[in-house]
Protein backbone atom coordinates (compact mmCIF):
# COMPACT_ATOMS: atom_id res chain seq x y z
CA UNK A 1 0.00 0.00 0.00
CA UNK A 2 1.14 3.15 -0.88
CA UNK A 3 2.91 5.99 2.19
CA UNK A 4 0.34 8.55 2.68
CA UNK A 5 1.08 11.37 0.25
CA UNK A 6 2.67 11.20 -3.04
CA UNK A 7 3.87 7.83 -2.36
CA UNK A 8 6.56 10.15 -0.37
CA UNK A 9 6.78 11.23 2.99
CA UNK A 10 6.20 9.55 5.72
CA UNK A 11 3.62 11.99 6.98
CA UNK A 12 0.98 14.02 6.87
CA UNK A 13 -1.09 16.97 7.66
CA UNK A 14 -3.26 17.17 10.78
CA UNK A 15 -6.67 17.57 9.71
CA UNK A 16 -8.09 21.46 10.16
CA UNK A 17 -11.94 21.97 11.41
CA UNK A 18 -12.93 23.04 7.98
CA UNK A 19 -16.09 24.49 8.72
CA UNK A 20 -14.54 27.54 9.75
CA UNK A 21 -11.85 28.29 7.22
CA UNK A 22 -15.31 27.50 4.62
CA UNK A 23 -17.44 29.77 5.87
CA UNK A 24 -14.38 32.59 6.06
CA UNK A 25 -13.07 31.89 2.37
CA UNK A 26 -16.77 31.98 0.98
CA UNK A 27 -17.53 35.31 2.64
CA UNK A 28 -14.38 36.60 1.96
CA UNK A 29 -14.88 36.19 -2.00
CA UNK A 30 -18.32 37.15 -2.19
CA UNK A 31 -17.63 40.73 -0.47
CA UNK A 32 -14.49 40.89 -2.72
CA UNK A 33 -16.60 40.35 -5.70
CA UNK A 34 -18.91 43.06 -5.04
CA UNK A 35 -16.55 45.58 -3.60
CA UNK A 36 -14.50 44.93 -7.09
CA UNK A 37 -18.11 45.48 -8.82
CA UNK A 38 -18.32 48.61 -7.06
CA UNK A 39 -15.33 50.39 -7.08
CA UNK A 40 -13.03 48.43 -10.14
CA UNK A 41 -14.79 49.98 -13.06
CA UNK A 42 -12.00 49.84 -15.94
CA UNK A 43 -10.09 47.54 -16.92
CA UNK A 44 -6.00 47.74 -15.61
CA UNK A 45 -5.19 43.85 -15.82
CA UNK A 46 -4.59 43.40 -19.40
CA UNK A 47 -1.17 44.97 -20.48
CA UNK A 48 1.41 42.08 -20.01
CA UNK A 49 4.23 43.90 -20.67
CA UNK A 50 3.84 46.96 -19.66
CA UNK A 51 6.53 47.94 -17.46
CA UNK A 52 10.31 49.07 -16.38
CA UNK A 53 12.95 47.49 -18.54
CA UNK A 54 15.69 46.03 -17.21
CA UNK A 55 18.92 47.51 -17.41
CA UNK A 56 20.80 46.34 -20.35
CA UNK A 57 23.83 45.35 -19.04
CA UNK A 58 21.58 42.55 -17.09
CA UNK A 59 19.90 41.91 -20.52
CA UNK A 60 23.33 41.39 -21.99
CA UNK A 61 23.92 38.65 -19.66
CA UNK A 62 21.00 37.26 -19.40
CA UNK A 63 20.58 37.28 -23.11
CA UNK A 64 24.34 36.22 -23.95
CA UNK A 65 24.36 32.38 -25.98
CA UNK A 66 26.80 31.47 -23.12
CA UNK A 67 24.28 32.25 -20.44
CA UNK A 68 21.84 30.13 -22.23
CA UNK A 69 24.15 27.28 -22.73
CA UNK A 70 25.33 27.13 -19.64
CA UNK A 71 21.86 26.68 -17.96
CA UNK A 72 20.87 24.00 -20.18
CA UNK A 73 24.54 22.42 -19.72
CA UNK A 74 23.60 22.65 -16.12
CA UNK A 75 19.78 21.34 -16.23
CA UNK A 76 21.82 18.36 -18.48
CA UNK A 77 23.98 17.17 -15.29
CA UNK A 78 20.79 17.35 -13.25
CA UNK A 79 19.29 15.10 -15.09
CA UNK A 80 22.06 12.52 -15.50
CA UNK A 81 23.08 12.63 -11.75
CA UNK A 82 19.23 11.99 -11.04
CA UNK A 83 19.78 9.14 -13.85
CA UNK A 84 22.76 7.65 -12.54
CA UNK A 85 21.24 7.93 -8.98
CA UNK A 86 18.13 6.02 -9.39
CA UNK A 87 19.52 3.62 -11.88
CA UNK A 88 22.77 2.36 -9.33
CA UNK A 89 21.29 3.50 -6.31
CA UNK A 90 19.44 1.24 -3.76
CA UNK A 91 15.83 0.97 -4.33
CA UNK A 92 14.36 2.49 -1.98
CA UNK A 93 12.91 6.16 -1.84
CA UNK A 94 14.04 6.14 2.22
CA UNK A 95 17.46 5.66 0.83
CA UNK A 96 17.80 6.92 -2.67
CA UNK A 97 17.30 10.88 -2.85
CA UNK A 98 16.18 10.09 -6.44
CA UNK A 99 12.04 9.57 -5.94
CA UNK A 100 12.72 13.34 -3.53
CA UNK A 101 14.13 14.96 -6.18
CA UNK A 102 11.65 14.09 -9.21
CA UNK A 103 8.38 14.42 -6.85
CA UNK A 104 10.10 17.04 -4.29
CA UNK A 105 12.27 19.42 -5.89
CA UNK A 106 11.69 19.37 -9.19
CA UNK A 107 7.77 18.97 -9.55
CA UNK A 108 6.96 20.71 -6.67
CA UNK A 109 9.92 23.54 -7.09
CA UNK A 110 9.05 24.30 -11.03
CA UNK A 111 6.28 26.56 -9.37
CA UNK A 112 8.49 29.13 -6.73
CA UNK A 113 11.20 29.53 -9.12
CA UNK A 114 8.52 29.94 -12.19
CA UNK A 115 6.54 32.38 -10.07
CA UNK A 116 9.64 34.58 -9.68
CA UNK A 117 11.75 34.37 -12.96
CA UNK A 118 9.46 33.43 -15.41
CA UNK A 119 9.81 30.48 -17.60
CA UNK A 120 13.04 29.03 -15.48
CA UNK A 121 12.34 25.38 -17.06
CA UNK A 122 12.48 26.49 -20.61
CA UNK A 123 15.68 28.18 -19.57
CA UNK A 124 17.61 25.23 -18.25
CA UNK A 125 15.59 22.08 -20.26
CA UNK A 126 18.30 19.75 -21.26
CA UNK A 127 15.85 17.98 -24.08
CA UNK A 128 16.03 21.23 -25.80
CA UNK A 129 20.08 21.11 -25.75
CA UNK A 130 19.96 17.54 -26.90
CA UNK A 131 17.54 18.70 -29.96
CA UNK A 132 19.91 21.00 -30.49
CA UNK A 133 22.78 19.42 -30.35
CA UNK A 134 21.43 16.76 -33.18
CA UNK A 135 20.44 19.53 -35.02
CA UNK A 136 24.27 20.43 -35.10
CA UNK A 137 25.08 17.12 -36.11
CA UNK A 138 22.31 16.04 -38.78
CA UNK A 139 22.71 19.71 -40.41
CA UNK A 140 18.69 19.86 -39.99
CA UNK A 141 18.76 23.57 -38.79
CA UNK A 142 16.27 25.07 -40.72
CA UNK A 143 11.99 25.40 -39.47
CA UNK A 144 11.21 23.91 -42.93
CA UNK A 145 12.98 20.54 -42.28
CA UNK A 146 10.66 19.84 -39.72
CA UNK A 147 6.41 19.01 -39.61
CA UNK A 148 4.57 22.03 -38.13
CA UNK A 149 2.38 20.68 -35.24
CA UNK A 150 -1.52 21.56 -36.47
CA UNK A 151 -3.12 24.11 -34.93
CA UNK A 152 -5.91 21.77 -33.45
CA UNK A 153 -3.34 20.03 -31.39
CA UNK A 154 -2.20 23.47 -29.19
CA UNK A 155 -1.68 22.45 -25.81
CA UNK A 156 -3.27 18.76 -25.59
CA UNK A 157 -0.08 16.94 -25.76
CA UNK A 158 1.16 18.40 -22.31
CA UNK A 159 -2.17 18.15 -20.78
CA UNK A 160 -1.84 14.08 -21.53
CA UNK A 161 1.44 14.16 -20.31
CA UNK A 162 0.62 16.09 -17.09
CA UNK A 163 -2.26 13.65 -16.57
CA UNK A 164 0.37 10.62 -16.75
CA UNK A 165 2.59 12.28 -14.50
CA UNK A 166 -0.28 12.58 -11.49
CA UNK A 167 -1.19 8.80 -12.40
CA UNK A 168 1.93 8.33 -11.62
CA UNK A 169 2.38 10.41 -8.59
CA UNK A 170 -0.68 9.72 -7.38
CA UNK A 171 -2.53 6.37 -8.57
CA UNK A 172 0.36 3.99 -9.29
CA UNK A 173 1.05 1.62 -6.22
CA UNK A 174 5.04 2.44 -5.88
CA UNK A 175 5.77 5.90 -7.75
CA UNK A 176 8.84 6.51 -5.65
CA UNK A 177 9.98 3.76 -5.89
CA UNK A 178 13.54 4.25 -7.86
CA UNK A 179 13.23 1.55 -10.26
CA UNK A 180 9.87 3.10 -11.24
CA UNK A 181 11.29 6.51 -10.95
CA UNK A 182 14.35 5.69 -13.61
CA UNK A 183 11.81 4.31 -15.92
CA UNK A 184 9.60 7.62 -15.99
CA UNK A 185 12.29 9.69 -16.73
CA UNK A 186 13.88 7.62 -19.45
CA UNK A 187 10.49 6.87 -21.27
CA UNK A 188 9.74 10.70 -21.12
CA UNK A 189 12.68 11.67 -22.52
CA UNK A 190 12.84 9.24 -25.54
CA UNK A 191 9.07 10.39 -25.91
CA UNK A 192 10.17 14.21 -26.19
CA UNK A 193 13.23 13.57 -27.97
CA UNK A 194 11.60 11.56 -30.61
CA UNK A 195 8.51 14.35 -30.54
CA UNK A 196 10.90 16.53 -31.23
CA UNK A 197 13.38 15.09 -34.01
CA UNK A 198 9.69 15.09 -36.03
CA UNK A 199 8.59 18.55 -34.65
CA UNK A 200 11.66 20.41 -33.86
CA UNK A 201 12.45 22.49 -30.91
CA UNK A 202 9.15 24.03 -31.06
CA UNK A 203 7.85 21.27 -29.78
CA UNK A 204 8.75 21.56 -26.15
CA UNK A 205 6.85 24.75 -26.09
CA UNK A 206 3.96 22.75 -26.44
CA UNK A 207 4.34 19.52 -26.04
CA UNK A 208 6.92 19.22 -22.85
CA UNK A 209 4.36 18.89 -20.11
CA UNK A 210 7.11 20.25 -17.46
CA UNK A 211 7.84 23.17 -19.49
CA UNK A 212 4.35 23.84 -20.43
CA UNK A 213 3.64 23.96 -16.34
CA UNK A 214 6.64 26.25 -15.52
CA UNK A 215 5.99 28.69 -18.66
CA UNK A 216 1.96 28.87 -17.59
CA UNK A 217 3.33 29.66 -14.02
CA UNK A 218 5.79 32.07 -15.37
CA UNK A 219 3.30 34.58 -16.88
CA UNK A 220 2.18 34.95 -12.72
CA UNK A 221 6.03 36.39 -12.20
CA UNK A 222 7.45 39.94 -12.17
CA UNK A 223 9.08 39.77 -15.67
CA UNK A 224 8.24 39.52 -18.90
CA UNK A 225 9.72 39.87 -22.33
CA UNK A 226 8.10 42.36 -24.16
CA UNK A 227 7.45 40.46 -27.93
CA UNK A 228 7.89 43.55 -30.16
CA UNK A 229 11.45 44.32 -28.78
CA UNK A 230 12.77 41.42 -26.79
CA UNK A 231 13.16 43.47 -23.76
CA UNK A 232 13.15 42.14 -20.50
CA UNK A 233 10.41 43.99 -18.36
CA UNK A 234 9.73 44.32 -14.47
CA UNK A 235 5.82 44.43 -14.33
CA UNK A 236 3.02 43.91 -12.39
CA UNK A 237 2.89 40.18 -11.95
CA UNK A 238 -1.47 39.65 -12.22
CA UNK A 239 -0.99 41.99 -15.54
CA UNK A 240 1.43 39.02 -16.79
CA UNK A 241 -1.48 36.63 -16.39
CA UNK A 242 -3.01 38.44 -19.32
CA UNK A 243 -0.52 37.17 -21.68
CA UNK A 244 -1.92 33.31 -21.09
CA UNK A 245 -2.00 31.49 -24.81
CA UNK A 246 -5.72 31.14 -25.89
CA UNK A 247 -4.63 28.22 -27.98
CA UNK A 248 -6.46 24.65 -28.26
CA UNK A 249 -6.00 22.31 -24.81
CA UNK A 250 -5.25 25.48 -22.51
CA UNK A 251 -8.50 24.75 -20.27
CA UNK A 252 -7.15 21.03 -20.11
CA UNK A 253 -4.17 21.62 -19.02
CA UNK A 254 -5.35 23.87 -16.10
CA UNK A 255 -8.20 21.48 -15.28
CA UNK A 256 -5.56 18.72 -15.08
CA UNK A 257 -3.59 20.46 -12.73
CA UNK A 258 -6.31 21.39 -10.12
CA UNK A 259 -8.38 18.12 -10.61
CA UNK A 260 -5.44 16.14 -9.82
CA UNK A 261 -4.94 17.98 -6.61
CA UNK A 262 -8.90 17.45 -5.93
CA UNK A 263 -8.06 13.81 -6.34
CA UNK A 264 -4.84 13.72 -4.27
CA UNK A 265 -7.22 15.22 -1.12
CA UNK A 266 -10.05 12.71 -1.92
CA UNK A 267 -7.62 10.28 -2.08
CA UNK A 268 -6.77 10.65 1.48
CA UNK A 269 -9.69 11.42 3.13
CA UNK A 270 -11.14 7.97 5.31
CA UNK A 271 -13.89 7.16 2.56
CA UNK A 272 -11.61 6.92 -0.03
CA UNK A 273 -8.93 5.06 2.16
CA UNK A 274 -11.51 2.26 3.61
CA UNK A 275 -12.57 2.21 -0.39
CA UNK A 276 -9.40 1.72 -2.05
CA UNK A 277 -8.45 -0.31 0.89
CA UNK A 278 -10.83 -3.27 0.08
CA UNK A 279 -9.18 -3.62 -3.78
CA UNK A 280 -5.86 -5.07 -4.95
CA UNK A 281 -3.91 -5.41 -7.87
CA UNK A 282 -5.93 -4.16 -11.52
CA UNK A 283 -9.24 -3.20 -9.33
CA UNK A 284 -6.84 -0.84 -7.01
CA UNK A 285 -5.81 1.17 -9.67
CA UNK A 286 -8.41 1.22 -11.91
CA UNK A 287 -10.50 2.74 -9.46
CA UNK A 288 -7.81 5.38 -8.41
CA UNK A 289 -7.58 6.12 -12.35
CA UNK A 290 -11.23 6.27 -12.18
CA UNK A 291 -11.11 8.67 -9.52
CA UNK A 292 -8.51 11.02 -11.24
CA UNK A 293 -10.12 11.20 -14.34
CA UNK A 294 -13.57 12.41 -11.77
CA UNK A 295 -12.13 14.79 -10.33
CA UNK A 296 -10.12 16.45 -13.43
CA UNK A 297 -13.86 16.04 -15.09
CA UNK A 298 -15.64 17.79 -12.32
CA UNK A 299 -13.06 20.32 -12.19
CA UNK A 300 -13.53 21.11 -16.20
CA UNK A 301 -17.42 20.49 -16.00
CA UNK A 302 -18.08 23.31 -13.61
CA UNK A 303 -15.45 25.80 -15.34
CA UNK A 304 -16.91 25.21 -18.61
CA UNK A 305 -20.63 25.06 -17.39
CA UNK A 306 -19.83 28.78 -15.66
CA UNK A 307 -18.23 30.27 -19.01
CA UNK A 308 -19.92 28.25 -22.19
CA UNK A 309 -23.47 28.46 -20.64
CA UNK A 310 -22.82 31.83 -19.90
CA UNK A 311 -25.49 32.97 -22.36
CA UNK A 312 -24.06 36.94 -22.04
CA UNK A 313 -20.58 35.56 -22.52
CA UNK A 314 -20.94 34.26 -25.86
CA UNK A 315 -21.25 37.76 -27.74
CA UNK A 316 -19.07 38.79 -30.21
CA UNK A 317 -16.02 36.71 -29.29
CA UNK A 318 -13.44 35.30 -31.72
CA UNK A 319 -11.72 33.09 -29.33
CA UNK A 320 -13.88 30.76 -27.17
CA UNK A 321 -15.05 32.82 -24.27
CA UNK A 322 -13.26 29.63 -21.30
CA UNK A 323 -10.14 30.32 -22.92
CA UNK A 324 -10.67 34.02 -22.35
CA UNK A 325 -11.27 33.34 -18.64
CA UNK A 326 -8.91 30.19 -18.14
CA UNK A 327 -5.98 32.70 -16.78
CA UNK A 328 -8.39 33.60 -13.91
CA UNK A 329 -7.63 30.00 -12.77
CA UNK A 330 -4.10 29.69 -12.40
CA UNK A 331 -3.71 31.61 -9.63
CA UNK A 332 -6.02 29.44 -7.81
CA UNK A 333 -3.12 26.45 -9.51
CA UNK A 334 -0.85 28.31 -7.50
CA UNK A 335 -2.83 28.40 -4.28
CA UNK A 336 -3.50 24.87 -4.44
CA UNK A 337 0.09 23.72 -5.06
CA UNK A 338 0.83 25.56 -2.19
CA UNK A 339 -1.59 24.57 0.25
CA UNK A 340 -0.95 20.69 -0.73
CA UNK A 341 2.60 21.00 -0.81
CA UNK A 342 3.78 23.17 1.59
CA UNK A 343 4.55 20.42 4.52
CA UNK A 344 5.97 17.75 1.70
CA UNK A 345 8.07 20.53 0.42
CA UNK A 346 9.71 22.01 4.28
CA UNK A 347 9.44 18.04 5.76
CA UNK A 348 10.42 15.55 2.74
CA UNK A 349 12.46 17.98 1.20
CA UNK A 350 14.92 17.81 3.61
CA UNK A 351 15.46 14.16 1.96
CA UNK A 352 16.89 15.49 -0.93
CA UNK A 353 20.16 16.77 0.33
CA UNK A 354 20.50 13.95 3.94
CA UNK A 355 20.35 11.68 1.11
CA UNK A 356 22.54 13.19 -1.35
CA UNK A 357 25.49 12.57 1.11
CA UNK A 358 25.55 9.05 -0.05
CA UNK A 359 23.37 8.35 -3.34
CA UNK A 360 24.41 5.77 -4.21
CA UNK A 361 23.67 3.56 -0.84
CA UNK A 362 28.03 3.06 -0.71
CA UNK A 363 28.42 4.30 2.37
CA UNK A 364 30.18 7.46 1.62
CA UNK A 365 29.32 11.09 3.30
CA UNK A 366 30.22 13.69 0.64
CA UNK A 367 28.08 16.25 2.17
CA UNK A 368 28.37 15.38 6.10
CA UNK A 369 24.87 14.65 6.41
CA UNK A 370 24.58 10.57 5.74
CA UNK A 371 22.47 9.17 8.86
CA UNK A 372 20.65 12.54 9.72
CA UNK A 373 16.80 12.42 9.88
CA UNK A 374 14.13 14.67 8.71
CA UNK A 375 13.39 17.25 11.07
CA UNK A 376 9.43 17.01 11.85
CA UNK A 377 9.77 20.21 13.68
CA UNK A 378 11.07 22.36 11.59
CA UNK A 379 7.89 23.92 10.84
CA UNK A 380 4.77 23.95 13.56
CA UNK A 381 1.68 22.02 12.53
CA UNK A 382 -0.51 25.27 13.08
CA UNK A 383 1.79 26.91 10.80
CA UNK A 384 1.20 24.53 8.01
CA UNK A 385 -2.62 25.15 8.90
CA UNK A 386 -2.64 28.60 8.40
CA UNK A 387 -0.62 28.24 5.23
CA UNK A 388 -2.66 26.29 3.69
CA UNK A 389 -5.74 28.33 3.93
CA UNK A 390 -4.35 32.01 3.32
CA UNK A 391 -2.92 30.17 0.03
CA UNK A 392 -6.18 28.63 -1.18
CA UNK A 393 -7.69 32.35 -0.20
CA UNK A 394 -5.53 34.53 -2.08
CA UNK A 395 -5.70 31.99 -5.05
CA UNK A 396 -8.68 32.84 -5.11
CA UNK A 397 -9.28 35.90 -4.20
CA UNK A 398 -6.65 36.71 -7.36
CA UNK A 399 -8.82 34.44 -9.43
CA UNK A 400 -11.92 36.61 -8.88
CA UNK A 401 -9.76 40.09 -9.63
CA UNK A 402 -8.76 38.62 -12.67
CA UNK A 403 -12.18 37.63 -14.14
CA UNK A 404 -13.54 40.48 -13.29
CA UNK A 405 -10.61 43.08 -15.38
CA UNK A 406 -11.49 40.56 -18.46
CA UNK A 407 -14.94 41.00 -18.10
CA UNK A 408 -14.99 44.91 -18.32
CA UNK A 409 -12.45 44.62 -20.85
CA UNK A 410 -14.42 42.16 -22.75
CA UNK A 411 -17.78 43.33 -22.28
CA UNK A 412 -18.92 46.99 -22.43
CA UNK A 413 -22.33 46.79 -21.13
CA UNK A 414 -22.37 46.80 -17.47
CA UNK A 415 -24.91 44.90 -17.44
CA UNK A 416 -23.46 42.02 -19.06
CA UNK A 417 -20.39 42.73 -17.91
CA UNK A 418 -21.30 41.41 -14.10
CA UNK A 419 -23.49 39.30 -15.07
CA UNK A 420 -20.51 37.14 -17.29
CA UNK A 421 -19.31 36.85 -13.93
CA UNK A 422 -22.06 35.68 -11.68
CA UNK A 423 -21.51 32.08 -13.10
CA UNK A 424 -17.68 32.20 -12.94
CA UNK A 425 -17.97 33.56 -9.11
CA UNK A 426 -20.33 30.69 -7.90
CA UNK A 427 -17.71 27.86 -9.52
CA UNK A 428 -14.95 29.89 -7.24
CA UNK A 429 -16.65 29.70 -4.55
CA UNK A 430 -17.72 25.79 -5.27
CA UNK A 431 -13.86 25.09 -5.83
CA UNK A 432 -12.57 27.35 -2.96
CA UNK A 433 -15.45 25.06 -0.39
CA UNK A 434 -14.65 22.10 -2.31
CA UNK A 435 -10.49 22.65 -1.87
CA UNK A 436 -11.13 23.86 1.75
CA UNK A 437 -12.57 20.47 2.64
CA UNK A 438 -10.63 17.75 0.68
CA UNK A 439 -7.25 19.03 0.92
CA UNK A 440 -7.75 20.22 5.32
CA UNK A 441 -10.72 18.10 6.05
CA UNK A 442 -9.29 14.97 5.38
CA UNK B 1 -33.39 38.56 -24.60
CA UNK B 2 -36.32 36.88 -22.34
CA UNK B 3 -35.37 33.69 -23.39
CA UNK B 4 -31.90 34.10 -21.89
CA UNK B 5 -32.89 35.36 -18.84
CA UNK B 6 -35.15 32.10 -18.32
CA UNK B 7 -32.15 30.44 -19.18
CA UNK B 8 -29.52 32.64 -16.66
CA UNK B 9 -32.05 32.00 -14.23
CA UNK B 10 -32.21 28.26 -14.31
CA UNK B 11 -28.69 28.09 -14.24
CA UNK B 12 -28.54 30.32 -11.22
CA UNK B 13 -30.56 27.50 -9.76
CA UNK B 14 -28.82 24.99 -10.83
CA UNK B 15 -25.34 26.17 -9.57
CA UNK B 16 -27.21 27.29 -5.97
CA UNK B 17 -27.58 24.06 -5.78
CA UNK B 18 -24.56 22.51 -6.36
CA UNK B 19 -23.11 25.07 -4.16
CA UNK B 20 -25.06 24.51 -0.94
CA UNK B 21 -24.96 20.54 -1.38
CA UNK B 22 -21.14 20.81 -1.76
CA UNK B 23 -21.15 22.47 1.37
CA UNK B 24 -23.38 20.06 2.85
CA UNK B 25 -21.32 17.26 1.85
CA UNK B 26 -18.02 18.59 3.64
CA UNK B 27 -20.11 19.54 6.92
CA UNK B 28 -21.61 16.06 7.21
CA UNK B 29 -18.15 14.11 6.41
CA UNK B 30 -17.12 16.01 9.42
CA UNK B 31 -19.57 15.28 11.97
CA UNK B 32 -19.58 11.00 10.32
CA UNK B 33 -16.03 11.28 11.16
CA UNK B 34 -15.95 12.86 14.69
CA UNK B 35 -18.77 10.15 15.88
CA UNK B 36 -16.67 7.40 13.96
CA UNK B 37 -13.50 8.24 15.99
CA UNK B 38 -15.51 8.82 19.10
CA UNK B 39 -17.16 5.32 19.02
CA UNK B 40 -14.29 3.65 18.12
CA UNK B 41 -12.02 5.72 20.15
CA UNK B 42 -13.70 3.99 23.46
CA UNK B 43 -14.08 1.07 22.46
CA UNK B 44 -10.27 0.21 21.61
CA UNK B 45 -7.98 2.18 22.66
CA UNK B 46 -7.31 2.20 26.22
CA UNK B 47 -4.73 3.70 28.87
CA UNK B 48 -2.81 1.45 30.37
CA UNK B 49 -1.84 1.82 33.89
CA UNK B 50 1.93 3.40 32.99
CA UNK B 51 0.13 6.03 31.21
CA UNK B 52 0.65 4.54 27.96
CA UNK B 53 -2.06 4.19 24.64
CA UNK B 54 -2.36 0.95 23.93
CA UNK B 55 -3.00 0.18 19.88
CA UNK B 56 -3.80 -3.57 18.91
CA UNK B 57 -3.90 -5.00 15.16
CA UNK B 58 -4.26 -8.36 14.30
CA UNK B 59 -3.82 -9.20 11.05
CA UNK B 60 -4.40 -12.16 8.51
CA UNK B 61 -4.14 -12.58 5.10
CA UNK B 62 -4.55 -9.18 3.78
CA UNK B 63 -7.47 -8.83 6.15
CA UNK B 64 -6.19 -6.20 8.58
CA UNK B 65 -8.09 -5.60 12.13
CA UNK B 66 -8.27 -2.70 14.39
CA UNK B 67 -11.09 -0.83 16.48
CA UNK B 68 -9.76 2.58 14.27
CA UNK B 69 -8.08 3.32 11.08
CA UNK B 70 -6.99 6.39 12.57
CA UNK B 71 -5.87 7.05 16.57
CA UNK B 72 -5.60 9.87 18.27
CA UNK B 73 -2.61 10.04 20.43
CA UNK B 74 -1.71 13.13 22.41
CA UNK B 75 1.87 14.30 21.18
CA UNK B 76 4.39 13.41 23.55
CA UNK B 77 2.23 10.96 24.97
CA UNK B 78 3.16 7.23 24.77
CA UNK B 79 2.14 4.74 22.41
CA UNK B 80 2.26 0.79 22.98
CA UNK B 81 1.76 -0.85 19.92
CA UNK B 82 0.62 -4.46 20.01
CA UNK B 83 0.73 -5.82 16.62
CA UNK B 84 -0.39 -9.94 15.74
CA UNK B 85 -0.33 -11.24 12.62
CA UNK B 86 -0.27 -15.00 10.91
CA UNK B 87 3.06 -14.85 9.40
CA UNK B 88 6.85 -13.16 9.94
CA UNK B 89 7.03 -9.84 9.02
CA UNK B 90 8.02 -6.74 10.02
CA UNK B 91 5.83 -3.90 11.80
CA UNK B 92 6.98 -0.25 10.77
CA UNK B 93 6.00 3.18 11.94
CA UNK B 94 6.76 5.78 9.23
CA UNK B 95 8.11 8.76 10.36
CA UNK B 96 9.28 7.83 13.67
CA UNK B 97 11.35 5.14 11.31
CA UNK B 98 10.58 2.48 14.56
CA UNK B 99 10.29 -1.11 13.81
CA UNK B 100 9.75 -4.23 15.42
CA UNK B 101 9.61 -7.97 13.68
CA UNK B 102 6.55 -10.14 13.96
CA UNK B 103 6.50 -13.87 14.28
CA UNK B 104 3.25 -15.97 13.09
CA UNK B 105 1.07 -15.69 16.38
CA UNK B 106 2.94 -13.84 18.52
CA UNK B 107 2.44 -10.26 19.11
CA UNK B 108 4.78 -8.17 19.24
CA UNK B 109 5.28 -4.87 20.77
CA UNK B 110 6.44 -1.50 20.24
CA UNK B 111 6.52 1.47 22.75
CA UNK B 112 7.63 4.81 21.81
CA UNK B 113 6.75 8.40 22.82
CA UNK B 114 5.06 10.20 20.08
CA UNK B 115 6.98 13.73 19.89
CA UNK B 116 6.38 14.56 16.37
CA UNK B 117 2.88 16.14 15.11
CA UNK B 118 1.18 14.51 12.04
CA UNK B 119 -0.59 11.84 10.74
CA UNK B 120 1.80 8.79 10.29
CA UNK B 121 0.98 5.60 8.82
CA UNK B 122 2.15 2.14 10.52
CA UNK B 123 2.69 -0.36 8.20
CA UNK B 124 3.44 -4.45 7.69
CA UNK B 125 6.36 -3.54 5.51
CA UNK B 126 7.53 -6.73 3.51
CA UNK B 127 3.34 -7.43 2.81
CA UNK B 128 2.81 -4.10 2.23
CA UNK B 129 -0.05 -3.95 4.32
CA UNK B 130 -1.35 -0.53 5.75
CA UNK B 131 -2.30 -1.40 9.67
CA UNK B 132 -3.16 2.14 11.19
CA UNK B 133 -2.35 5.60 11.13
CA UNK B 134 -1.51 7.87 14.20
CA UNK B 135 -2.81 11.17 14.32
CA UNK B 136 -0.63 12.44 16.79
CA UNK B 137 -1.65 16.38 17.61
Amino acid sequence: MRPLAHGLGARADLPVPVWMAQYAAALVLIVTFFMLARFWESPRLQEPYRGRPLPMGLQRLIDAPAFRLALRLIGLAALLVAIVVAAFGTDSSATNPAPTWLYVWFWVGIVPLSLLFGPVLRAFNPLRLITQGIALVSGRRDRDDFRTLPAWVGYWPAAAGLLVFTWLELVYRNPARPQNVLTFILLYCVVQLAAAAVYGERWYAHGDAFEVYSTLIGRLSPFGRRPTDGRLVLRNPLAGLASVPVEPGIVAVICVLLGSTAFDGLSRTQWWQRLSGQTTGLAYLLLGTAGLLGMVGLVSAAYLAATRQNPWARRGQKVAVERRFVHALLPIVVGYTVAHYFSLVVFQGQAGYLLASDPLGRGWDLFGTAGQQINYRAVATATIAIVQVVAILTGHVLGVFIAHDRAIADYTRSHHRLRAQYPLLVVMVTYTLGGIALLLGA
Amino acid sequence: MRESRVRSARWWLVASVLAVALAACGGGDDQDQATATAAAGSATTEVGAAGAQTVQVTVAGTKVQTAERRVKVPLDGTVRLEVTADRADEVHVHGYDRMVDVEPGKPAVLEFTANLPGVFEVELEEASLKLVELQVQ
